[in-house]
């Protein structure tokens, strides 16, 4: 190879590793021990980033600040993530101090996490009741981003959604916009993904909240049962309830759809929880409540300095291994924009969580408990939907451990 | 001993008992769930209402000082949502940990005054305690702010006792952190709206010669009805006043009833007058509405969109001895603005914010008058109520006339009214101080130099849409060449007047209509009045392109058939010759 063929080579590998070097430092504390993180794509989630600076924990980062090696790892879907809890704290109850395999913590939407932690709580309490999930603490809210999108009659005139056909996560937080707006202009639900009620709005299960869009977008079509007339009929997917990206691919890929109702509306209803498992967490107090401080301070960051909410967007991009800069900055608020069919369109919208923000939605002090207002309201749905399926679920007080937050907030006040 | 059964007849009594349990499972399918149930299918119903809580808005609980160790600047302000990326920039009563006022090196308190004096008295007290040698005064304000049209007569008053000090210790504007757009305004009966000149003998509250009496004298003056400068006395041919201490007490006069005797300056006597107009801001407004109703905007900083800016107003020498604290305050109010104007969370926080540092109302009560809204009041009249806007660096840039296309619309602003208050007030302020004397740009040139990036300015936009809603019509004197669309040199002082007059009502359609008197040929002063209507146009672009997009100015040509008065004179001909500006909105309101 000649010279300037050399000089070429080593441009053409190191001009994108450039790129990354700029967007995310080298790990910075791989001595401490790792503590995995499962997480959808989610600017709820940017003041964790911002503090984590990239994929793991980086050199400089608030995260290795506070000596937490944390390692954020992408998984978009729910079951998955029961299944990493679950073979953590059998790691855990093998007796395992840090086990090397499944996750530390997850985090998901709070109005759905009756259903996510009743399907795993009823599994691990066979390990011990020590060994069960918990909630503690949240790093943001969906505020926009999280929709029910259909057709612009539907919006108009509700009643126009009789017979409709929405793809969406089954019992998600997104179906649960979905269903509080049934609720709230008294339509009927067709729990039955098997079935088609033409009084009544109409499901297709998706795997996950961009399988959802995906629907939508490819014009995805079923054979169901109609049950006033006993008959199969092809219904086509003319609805959506997701998130972003997926309200963003819904809209450029197809058009068509407006927000009937989002969490720009619904604005307590879907705070980000995470979730880890009790005895572990128990067992590393001091590790739990660095990780929170770090995220916390890298909330507090973005929601006052937009220099902040641009280096966390950067970092979001690495992280989530999707789209740019450009894009998780834009959708971090609500956007309006025209869609694919030229209809205007709202898309995107989040907050991040600073230990305040905790406080008050966790209603620490005997406040107002935000968190378990929509826990339990959207557990309620749920059981009324599926009672075969989710006949009960654990009250707000089993399913939450206060303890790492209220002695954050013991610290601060000193 | 019991019989054996053979193999055979074991078979058939089995094939019998199986038989006979199949023929009744046939018949009585309906009943076999009870032996096995099936997996139960969910069933269509209408889902729980699900109430959710509301939201309490941002948390803003951490009031602690951020930068304590950074010397202490007080910034004394009244309550106005144009300050609200002042607010998020300082995160609280004092600079918070992380907010951008620490994070550019500035220890900002805010401390809320609504009394204009007072604020006059703290400037006095800071300018005092630097005189005596103290760099950084621990009493009296380095900063106000107030509102712009009114810096000529608050500058006038403690410019003329600083300046004993020395010049350098005179007050200067240094720069906006916003504007008021809709929230200032003059509210009347709805007849007043319908037919200005229903006005006259009306009896208005306000705070004299402040922003908001200008608002109303700008008013006047576009629709030539007198006003009454003497509150003592009641003119039935003019607007008159009734004096109030504040914005608040403003309104209160309105929503209590007050009546004052006042002599009638054309029968002698006195009369019981009662309040029917006010001048104010929110929350003055709000209480109008919502304690007594029956007043409209009649006319407010929407329409008059460049009349309000916030000005920050610092003692010269301090300001310029630490030019990087004045220039890290402005930075980071402005790129607070920015994100304000990009994100309503953001705004949300800021009016979190304000909530605590005004000591008044919730973030639902700020957040939600930031915007005009309209609402119905206690007498079911629907009223526009809140308007502001916060300012980034360009948009500063765009008010003291930096960036290209613009004007200096902060001069316009404080020249126009401060010869407002002298031709009303000529004894009280006889003169005022020009605006090259108070006005100091020098740091937002120098941010605009040292920053990239930021957002755009906020610049009013017009859809090209004919006026719906006349705010006022006024004949302009402008002379041009006989015959011909040329200006008449002496006529450039009303030109600028109008100029002025038009940046400062920036919200709104201008139409120009030209008119001829009837000499000569009709299709040849059509044509001359239309090329003297185009002419006014393309002079008002010249000037600020900004300020004056197409879709902004209507221009209509009548020649010599909308006649004011008789062409038989020479006095009736001049009359007729001009220019009228009818200036309004695209909606009603």
């Amino acid at each position: 190879m000649s010279g300037k063929l050399r000089v070429l080579a080593v441009v053409l590998v190191l001009t994108p590793l450039a790129g990354l070097a700029r967007a995310a430092e080298a790990p910075g504390c791989t001595d401490k021990p790792e503590v995995r993180f499962y997480h959808w794509a989610w600017n709820a989630q940017m003041g964790m980033i911002l503090a984590n600076g990239g994929k793991q924990a980086a050199a400089g980062s608030l995260m290795c600040k506070h000596g937490v090696n944390l390692k954020l790892v992408r998984e978009d879907n729910v079951d998955q993530m029961q299944a990493l809890l679950a073979a953590f704290a059998e790691g855990v109850k093998r007796g395992e101090k840090n086990p090397a395999a499944g996750a530390h913590f997850v985090a998901i939407m709070g109005d759905g996490a009756a259903m996510f932690l009743k399907g795993l709580n009823d599994r691990l309490r066979k390990l011990g009741p020590e060994h069960t999930a918990a909630i503690i603490g949240s790093l943001g809210f969906s505020r926009g981003e999280d929709k029910f999108m259909g057709p612009p009659e539907w919006k108009k005139d509700p009643k126009k959604a009789r017979g409709g056909l929405v793809a969406g996560v089954l019992r998600d937080g997104d179906w649960n916009i979905a269903l509080k707006w049934l609720g709230d202009n008294k339509l009927a639900n067709n729990p039955d993904e098997t079935s088609y009620d033409p009084d009544a709005l109409n499901w297709v299960a998706a795997s996950d909240y961009i399988d959802a869009a995906q629907k939508y977008v490819s014009g995805f079509c079923t054979e169901l049962k109609n049950v006033k007339t006993g008959q199969k009929e092809k219904r086509c997917v003319d609805a959506v309830v997701t998130w972003t990206p997926g309200d963003v691919t819904v809209a450029e890929k197809k058009g068509g759809l407006v927000s009937i109702v989002s969490t720009k509306e619904n604005r307590m209803q879907m705070p980000n929880v995470i979730i880890g498992n009790k005895k572990w967490m128990s067992d590393n107090r001091e590790l739990v409540k660095s990780f929170l401080a770090a995220s916390f301070e890298g909330a507090s960051t973005i929601a006052k300095d937009p220099k902040a909410l641009r280096r966390g967007a950067e970092l979001s991009a690495v992280v989530y291994n999707e789209k740019d800069a450009d894009y998780w900055a834009k959708y971090f608020k609500v956007v309006n924009q025209k869609d694919a069919k030229g209809m205007m369109v709202e898309l995107g919208g989040s907050t991040v969580n600073g230990l305040a923000e905790n406080v008050q939605l966790f209603g620490l002090g005997g406040k107002t408990n935000y968190f378990a207002a929509t826990y339990t309201i959207f557990g309620n749905i749920v059981k009324s939907q599926y009672p075969s399926l989710m006949p009960s679920f654990d009250p707000v007080e089993q399913v939450v451990d206060m303890s790492y937050l209220d002695e954050l907030k013991a610290a601060k006040k000193k | 001993m019991a019989a054996r059964l053979t193999p055979l007849a074991k078979f058939l009594i089995t094939a019998i008992v199986l038989g006979g349990i199949g023929t009744y499972a046939y018949r009585n399918k309906d009943k076999l769930s009870m032996l096995a149930p099936q997996a139960e299918k969910p069933t269509s119903s209408i889902p729980p209402t699900a109430t959710l809580p509301d939201d309490p808005g941002p948390a803003v609980t951490d009031t602690s000082a951020g930068c304590a160790d950074k010397p202490e600047v007080r910034f004394y302000h009244w309550a106005w949502n144009a300050q609200a990326g002042l607010m998020l920039a300082t995160g609280g009563k004092q600079a918070t940990d992380g907010g951008l006022m620490c994070k550019y090196g500035v220890n900002l308190k805010l401390i809320r005054e609504d009394n204009v004096d007072q604020m006059q008295s703290l400037l006095a007290t800071f300018a005092e305690g630097l005189k005596g040698g103290d760099a950084n005064p621990s009493k009296g304000g380095h900063y106000v702010a107030i509102m712009g049209d009114g810096a000529g007569m608050f500058l006038k008053s403690i410019n003329d006792r600083l300046i004993k000090l020395g010049p350098e210790y005179t007050a200067v504007v240094v720069g906006s952190a916003g504007y008021s757009r809709g929230e200032d305004k003059f509210m009347g009966p709805p007849a007043w709206k319908a037919d200005p000149q229903k006005a006259r003998g009306g009896l208005v509250a306000g705070v004299l010669r402040d922003g908001d009496w200008n608002i109303a004298l700008k008013w006047l003056g576009d629709n030539k009805i007198p006003n009454n400068p003497d509150e003592t006395s009641y003119d039935p041919d003019a607007l008159n006043w009734v004096a109030a201490s504040d914005y608040i007490d403003a309104s209160q006069k309105y929503v209590s009833g007050y009546c004052t005797e006042l002599k009638n300056v054309k029968t002698g006597s006195k009369e019981k007058r009662c309040v029917d107009g006010v001048v104010t801001w929110t929350p003055g407004d709000v209480t109008v509405a919502e304690k007594k109703g029956g007043l409209v905007s009649i006319v407010s900083t929407k329409e008059y969109r460049s009349q309000m800016p916030n000005a920050i107003i610092g003692i010269k020498k301090w300001v310029r001895a630490n030019r990087d604290i004045v220039k890290g305050m402005l930075r980071a109010t402005f790129e607070a603005g920015d994100m304000i104007k990009q994100n309503d969370e953001a705004l949300r926080r800021a009016s979190a914010i304000a909530a605590v540092v005004y000591n008044e109302k919730d973030m639902a009560y700020w957040h939600k008058y930031f915007r005009v809204v309209t609402q119905r009041d206690a007498q079911g009249l629907m009223v526009e109520l809140g308007g502001s806007s916060v300012n980034n660096l360009a948009d500063n840039m765009q008010l003291f006339g930096l960036a290209p296309g613009s004007t200096n619309a902060f001069a316009a602003t404080y020249t126009v009214f401060s010869e407002v208050v002298k031709s009303q007030y000529p004894k009280l302020m006889p003169s005022y101080y020009p605006v090259s004397d108070i006005l100091d740009t020098s740091f937002v040139k120098e941010l605009a130099a040292e920053q990239k990036g930021g957002g755009e300015a906020d610049l009013a936009k017009f859809t090209g849409e004919r006026i719906k809603q006349v705010v006022s019509r006024r004949s302009w004197d402008i002379k041009f060449a006989t015959g011909s669309a040329k200006f008449k040199s002496e006529t450039m002082g009303d030109l600028q007047a109008m100029f002025k007059d038009l940046v400062i009502a920036g919200g709104t359609i201008v139409e120009i209509h030209g008119h001829t008197d009837d000499v000569g040929a009709s299709d040849k002063n059509q044509r001359l009045s239309e090329d003297r209507s185009f002419a006014v146009k393309k002079w008002l672009q010249e000037q600020s392109q900004a300020n004056f997009p197409d879709a902004r100015i209507k221009v209509f040509a009548h020649g010599s058939n909308q006649p004011l008065d008789s062409n038989a004179s020479a006095e009736g001909r001049a009359k007729n010759r001009r220019v009228e500006i009818v200036l309004g909105t695209g909606s009603e309101s």
